[in-house]
């Protein structure tokens, strides 16, 4: 290790980078590369998040280029245009079943179908295996997996961003102020905590969605964000409860700072290391969750196609392979790539952990 | 008891027109002489409402209380004609048709040994047309004329009818007898007559009336096995909440052996609760389950191999129920009929057939039902055709002004989208699929739907205050005579009737009326066929299918039968070679 090498014979380790001139961020990062499926991970989930933000392109009934009658357009981003405002189809565009016009030429997509075509001649287990047509097969209506996957893959990384950012923002602040107040503060938030962890959390949310008239992804991730946030609050308290009786929170009060300043400016930044640990993990178990949700029926209206709504068509039609294995295996890529980056994120930030 | 009921969860199948029910026997080669014995499992999917005739109100309810109850008169299971059963004939009518004289049968008694007497019938009558007894309301609106019912000994009473109704034989006929020794200890019900229930306003100041509610109530007597007695060849045994009801057979049935549809060949029948058709297929083929009324359509066609799954034997089979989809008309974008028939236009349902029910339906053109006589088969069908659907909504104002992909029209000087949702009962994959595959085609038109998916109770809450825009529903009747009152007159749109769409026609509320006074049936058919076309031509509902059961059953049944009358099988005629037997041990 170069770092321990030139350093830990005078400072303990947690106290010593600013002093050489490495920041914690850049040591944080020479560490997390020493883990070869951490680093595999984040190239994993940087492909998702390209995938995602890709996937108009990458799958889409309408052409990407095209000319017709010598003039040339881009459906897929004129699609953009329309929705934000900037120019409206023409009248033939507007309705227009983009497969079956005439083009002087076109690139389509290389999955050229969207998530929401159906296809009302595939109906035996046949027709909808996979197939040169549709290379993941399709379901029991016709829709295209590698499709609803590639589309799916907005709503897993969404849901466990959204989600977990809703958690961490609450918990935090909520473990902050309970560690850093204690006394009647952290006795009512610790049984806030304790309250909320006591509910189960499927259950909670498959009954508030039940009770919403119209169920969305948005409500999805809002409620597994407000009941994920116990342990990181937990977890939060209990950092802050080691720092705070550190000597520099000491000088800062004695400075005169405000008790906010003290908690955000000079607390909060030495205590959060673990927590964003905790939050990779949480990101998986709100991915988890929602596939959960979305397997049972609850919650993503059914024009919606989640990876956990590709997987819960393979109960009503056991014998469609592909319908089980394909979303089972992107969860199961997603969800380790985020536990492998937590592993490797806690194996660079602990000092207990580190040989 | 015969009104329409609103399905749940049936979806997908689908059968011919012609009527008449055709049993199917097993092709099995083990048969031998019937015996009695052995306990036989049947599929439900949901516990039933209750157990009690009168206060409930679900197809689950209803497959057990008719082994268990009896009826003045029922239908033949094979010939469909209403035959007596507690009574000794057919009632005697007088000329104005507005008094019906019964008499029972001298023998009858209830499974406790007690006769069944005419004071039994008024009895459920009284609480039947009690206005304060709330869960029998479904019932109540087809004895609305009954005025009184006049005691003239213990087995002779007549039932006089405030106007004529040419089902009124039928409606009178096929109530479901209570045992007043039993829900009634106290005699509550003996303090008012049949009479007095008629003035709702008086009724609900009436004491007696109040008191005799206010028993009947109660949950014990909804749902409590001691308080079901009949005097059917059943008899309930247990009430397993979310698991089983099971009833035995009534040992002391006073028609044992006489009745040939009836022989109650099974010692129980268990009908067993699982709430998820998909589990219950994988209980079926582990031998758990013996019969499943309803098997999920692609798991039918494609799982369900009998050549391999040597012990099952699967039968589609017809029933009187079809599925449609109904625009709700007191809606902007459906209120004009031009736009409805485009919708139907933009409907491919021979592919949904396929797709969908896998080719286990077929397709239905009327709102009647077309194992009836006044069934029009001369309606053609609303052929799948995007262009002529586009030529429609052109015609009926609607255009893309704006050119956001999604067509607009000006209704009462504001613009509207065409933008709608369809209301799902969760849970039920077919219905879905149809709405999915309809979002889709739509959407290439520039019409915007999306699918709303509420809790079967509140997506029926929402069809009842018309807070819908369109929905696909499913209505199942027994085989009798069109009477589309329930469904189609517009005094039904208002108090959470069944007019779901907000249907209202001056003619068809006239033709509905006249039917409903009219006892030649020729007449009546030519009120009905007016009344098609009147229907059709407004296109309410897009007719979808008439649906096809797929059961499937465990091989060991024996002298499995299928009919019209509801709920389409009797498990009291199944019996299983001895050789066979699980549950009960060889006598």
């Amino acid at each position: 290790m170069k770092w321990s090498k030139k350093n830990a014979a005078t400072q303990p380790p947690s106290a010593s980078v600013e002093i050489v001139g490495e920041t914690y961020t850049s040591f944080v990062r020479r560490q997390f590369k020493k883990s070869t499926f951490g680093v595999i991970s984040v190239w994993v989930v940087g492909l998702m998040i390209c995938i995602a933000l890709l996937a108009d392109v990458l799958a889409n009934d309408k052409p990407l280029l095209c000319s017709r009658n010598g003039s040339w357009s881009s459906p897929v981003l004129k699609e953009y245009a329309v929705a934000l405002g900037f120019t409206s189809w023409t009248a033939e565009e507007a309705t227009a079943v983009w497969k079956e016009l005439q083009y002087d030429w076109a690139v389509f997509a290389p999955v050229p179908y969207s998530p929401g075509t159906t296809d009302k001649r595939l109906v035996s287990l046949k027709e909808r295996a996979p197939s040169g047509k549709h290379l993941l097969g399709t379901d029991d209506i016709g829709r295209d997996v590698l499709a609803g996957l590639i589309h799916g893959s907005r709503y897993a990384l969404s849901i466990g961003v959204v989600a977990m950012s809703i958690a961490l923002v609450l918990g935090i602040v909520l473990g902050a102020f309970a560690g850093f107040f204690g006394g009647a503060t952290d006795m009512v938030i610790s049984r806030l905590i304790e309250v909320v962890i006591t509910v189960p959390r499927l259950f909670l949310i498959i009954t508030i969605s039940a009770m919403v008239e119209q169920g969305s992804i948005w409500l999805i991730m809002v409620l597994i964000g407000l009941t994920g946030w116990t342990a990181v609050a937990r977890f939060m308290r209990g950092e802050v409860l080691r720092v705070r009786n550190l000597d520099y929170v000491s000088a800062a009060t004695a400075l005169g700072f405000g008790t906010m300043r003290v908690v955000f400016r000079h607390v909060l930044p030495n205590a959060i290391a673990p927590v964003l640990v905790y939050a990779a993990f949480g990101i998986v178990s709100s991915v988890l969750l929602e596939s959960a949700l979305s397997f049972l029926g609850f919650g993503v209206p059914p024009t919606v196609v989640t990876w956990g709504s590709v997987l819960s068509k393979a109960r009503a039609s056991t014998y469609s392979w592909w319908l089980a294995v394909f979303p089972g295996l992107m969860i199961f890529v997603t969800v380790s790539a985020f536990n492998f980056i937590g592993d490797a994120l806690r194996d660079a930030t602990d000092p207990r952990l580190r040989s | 008891m015969k009104h329409y009921t609103l399905l749940v969860l049936a979806c997908s199948l689908f059968i011919t027109a012609c009527g008449g029910s055709n049993g199917s026997n097993n092709d099995a080669a083990d048969v031998g002489n019937p015996v009695a014995g052995e306990w036989v499992v049947v599929h439900e999917l949901s516990d039933p409402e209750g157990l009690n005739p009168l206060v409930t109100n679900d197809a689950s309810a209803q497959a057990m209380y008719i082994r268990v109850f009896e009826r003045l008169l029922d239908y033949n299971f094979k010939t469909l004609e209403l035959e007596p059963v507690l009574a000794e004939s057919l009632p005697e009518i007088s000329a104005d048709h507005l008094q019906y004289t019964f008499t029972l049968r001298e023998g009858p008694t209830f499974s406790d040994g007690h006769p069944v007497t005419t004071d039994d019938v008024i009895f459920t009558f009284k609480m039947l047309k009690n206005p304060l007894v709330v869960d029998a309301a479904p019932l109540r609106n087809y004895y609305q004329d009954v005025a009184d019912v006049i005691k003239h000994d213990a087995r002779k009473f007549t039932v006089v009818m405030a106007r004529p109704y040419f089902m009124a034989e039928l409606q009178l006929g096929t109530l479901d007898i209570l045992p007043k020794h039993i829900q009634d200890p106290n005699n509550l019900s003996d303090g008012f007559t049949v009479k007095q229930t008629n003035d709702l306003d008086a009724a609900a100041k009436n004491p007696a009336i109040i008191a005799a509610a206010e028993w009947y109530n109660k949950a014990e007597i909804k749902l409590e096995p001691r308080y079901n007695i009949g005097s059917g060849p059943y008899i309930y045994a247990e009430r397993n909440p979310g698991e089983s009801v099971i009833i035995t057979r009534n040992p002391k049935w006073w028609n044992k052996g006489n009745d040939p549809d009836m022989p109650a060949y099974p010692d129980k029948i268990i009908y067993k609760v699982v709430n998820d058709r998909n589990t219950a297929v994988v209980a079926l083929k582990n031998q758990e389950l013996d019969f499943m009324e309803f098997v999920p359509a692609a798991k039918y066609q494609d799982e369900i191999d009998t050549t391999t799954m040597t012990h099952l034997v699967k039968h589609a089979f017809p029933t009187n129920a079809y599925l449609y989809i109904g625009w709700n008309t007191m809606r902007p974008v459906f209120s004009d009929k031009l736009t409805r028939r485009a919708l139907s236009h933009l409907v491919d349902r021979n592919a949904l057939i396929k797709q969908v029910a896998r080719g286990l339906g077929t397709p239905q053109n009327s709102v009647l039902y077309p194992s009836s006589d006044e069934y029009d088969k001369s309606l053609p069908d609303i052929p799948y055709s995007p262009e002529k659907a586009k030529e429609l909504l052109a015609q009926a104002g609607w255009a893309d002004n704006n050119k956001d992909g999604t067509l607009e029209k000006t209704v009462d000087g504001k613009t509207v989208p065409f933008e709608f949702a369809f209301l799902l009962n969760a849970g039920n994959e077919s219905r879905e699929q149809i709405m999915l595959l309809l979002v889709d085609e739509f959407r290439k038109v520039g019409i915007k739907a999306s699918i709303k998916k509420l809790d079967w109770s509140v997506f029926l809450e929402n069809l009842r205050q018309r807070q819908y825009d369109a929905y696909v529903g499913s209505w199942v009747n027994d085989p009798i005579p069109s009477d589309p009152y329930q469904l189609w007159h517009s005094s039904q749109i208002q108090n959470k009737g069944s007019n779901y769409v907000g249907f209202a026609n001056k003619r068809a509320d006239e033709l509905m009326d006249l039917n409903r006074l009219e006892f030649d049936p020729e007449k009546r058919k030519a009120y009905m066929m007016e009344f098609q076309k009147i229907v059709y031509d407004e296109q309410p509902y897009t007719m979808l299918w008439t649906v096809l059961y797929p059961a499937v059953y465990n091989k060991r049944l024996q002298n499995v039968q299928f009919s019209y009358v509801r709920p389409g099988y009797n498990p009291g005629q199944w019996w299983v070679p001895k050789s066979q037997w699980r549950f009960a041990a060889a006598p």
